[in-house]
């Protein structure tokens, strides 16, 4: 039952970010458009109430959101996991300091690698396939919208996480503070 | 923070790559599938409520813009009376000669008609998500029409329910085109990330004027002579390019299709 009770609110979850992402891709205005939610949500996460689940969440919403998508399948997600894992692992060993500051870095950081792995993977395979080059100053400038936004997104939703949601850092405290193993 | 072993990035790298090798052999179609049909109704409805707030954003974020297009627009209805008088007599020529051209070569296009439910308009791609797909007979490179034969895009990606269009300003988007002017210029209309749609390869001897409507030339298999594309906006003729280029501007309005049609066969 209790696993029933797990797979329901997965579920749950998995839908209300894929509806969340795809009502900023399709209903907001340019620039907010270009609010990268999975990540934010994500990493919001993984700062807040670190665990591993919050990477097979990534995996499955990732996942899920490239079926609506024409890039090559495996890029978006490869790309999502691979900077996931790089943030975690600098907010272990370098971005030690959990100031909203160095939060804002770690968004910062988190978005900008994502946006950069996700290019670098379409180039090599546009360049496998011999399709046409990117268009590399509007990405620029659609990714330079992205990162703002997006980390200033996380900045609020942590700061109104640390003001009102105090509850969620008791759990997190240790494992934010001393590291968890898994 | 997460102290990941090394066995945990393993598993879940594998895991990964499981499931984008089961993905390309087809073998989750049955859960992809199920997904997309939770999916598609929600992108919908979003897309229903975009249609609906599109123009108050726009009045919101450039009033000095929708105001000089409204009083444009009324500039226009007040001409417009004079062209209606025209048209009617237009209207009835063309009726006639409709019916002779039916006569004479009976045309008929298969084609399915689909929704928009959703859009991928990043800087990599200009996308849009119709609710037809394999089981309505859509395959990849199939001309989608809007409104009455203007091409918007061909279909690059097929599911079983829905399909990706590839719109003509995307960046990877060429479609063979000829300017209905005296010369009859062919050329290539590709897409300009998402900013603008060119026609290149016009040779340099033929004349283009601004607002020459361009068509699609037929020359590709499943793209029918005669689907309207846009008008010539801006030709550039420069001494030292080989071929001459012009920048369209596209018949209709990208960015608000709602209804669109595939030309399942020639």
């Amino acid at each position: 039952m209790k696993i029933v009770w797990k797979v329901i609110m997965l579920c749950i979850y998995v839908t209300l970010i894929l509806a969340t992402h795809i009502f900023i891709v399709n209903f907001l205005p340019y620039p907010f458009n270009h609010i990268n939610i999975i990540f934010v949500i994500l990493l919001l996460l993984l700062i807040v109430a670190p665990n591993k689940k919050i990477f097979w969440l990534g995996l499955v919403i990732s996942y899920f959101s490239e079926l609506l998508s024409s890039i090559p399948f495996g890029i978006g997600t490869s790309a999502l996991l691979a900077s996931l894992l790089t943030i975690n692992w600098f907010q272990l060993h370098i971005l030690t300091n959990r100031s909203v500051y160095m939060i804002l870095l770690s968004a910062t950081l988190g978005i900008t690698l994502y946006r950069i792995l996700f290019i670098l993977l379409l180039t090599i395979y546009n360049y496998f396939y011999n399709l046409p080059g990117l268009p590399y100053k509007e990405i620029l400038a659609d990714t330079g919208w992205e990162v703002l936004l997006s980390s200033i997104l996380l900045f609020l939703m942590y700061l109104f996480d640390l003001k009102f949601l105090k509850y969620l850092h008791s759990s997190a405290r240790n494992a934010r503070m001393y590291g968890k193993n898994i | 923070m997460l102290r990941f072993k090394v066995r945990n990035y393993f598993f879940l790298g594998f895991i990964l790559a499981l499931l984008i090798g089961f993905h390309y052999l087809g073998w989750l179609k049955f859960l992809e599938q199920g997904v997309q049909a939770v999916i598609i109704p929600i992108s919908s409805k979003i897309t229903g409520w975009r249609f609906a707030f599109q123009d108050s954003f726009k009045y919101v974020s450039n009033k000095q813009a929708v105001m000089d297009n409204y009083n444009a627009c009324l500039e226009k209805n007040q001409n417009s009376e004079v062209d209606k008088a025209k048209l009617k007599v237009l209207e009835q020529e063309n009726a006639e000669l409709k019916k002779q051209l039916n006569f004479l070569s009976e045309r008929s296009f298969a084609h399915v008609m689909a929704e928009v439910v959703g859009r991928n308009t990043g800087s990599v791609e200009k996308m849009i998500i119709i609710t037809a797909g394999e089981e309505a007979g859509v395959k990849i490179g199939q001309p989608v029409i809007a409104g009455e034969g203007i091409l918007v895009g061909t279909i690059a990606k097929v599911e079983k329910n829905i399909s990706m269009v590839r719109l003509i300003n995307d960046n990877q988007s060429k479609i063979a085109a000829t300017i209905l002017n005296k010369d009859g210029s062919l050329g290539v209309v590709e897409g300009g990330y998402g900013l603008s749609i060119r026609m290149n390869f016009i040779p340099r001897n033929e004349t283009v004027l601004i607002g020459d409507q361009i068509i699609t030339s037929g020359m590709e298999q499943n793209i029918p002579r005669g689907l309207l594309i846009g008008e010539v906006a801006v030709a550039e003729n420069e001494a030292y390019q080989p071929f001459q280029q012009a920048v369209l501007t596209p018949s209709t309005d990208l960015s608000k299709l709602h209804i669109v049609s595939i030309l399942i066969s020639n």
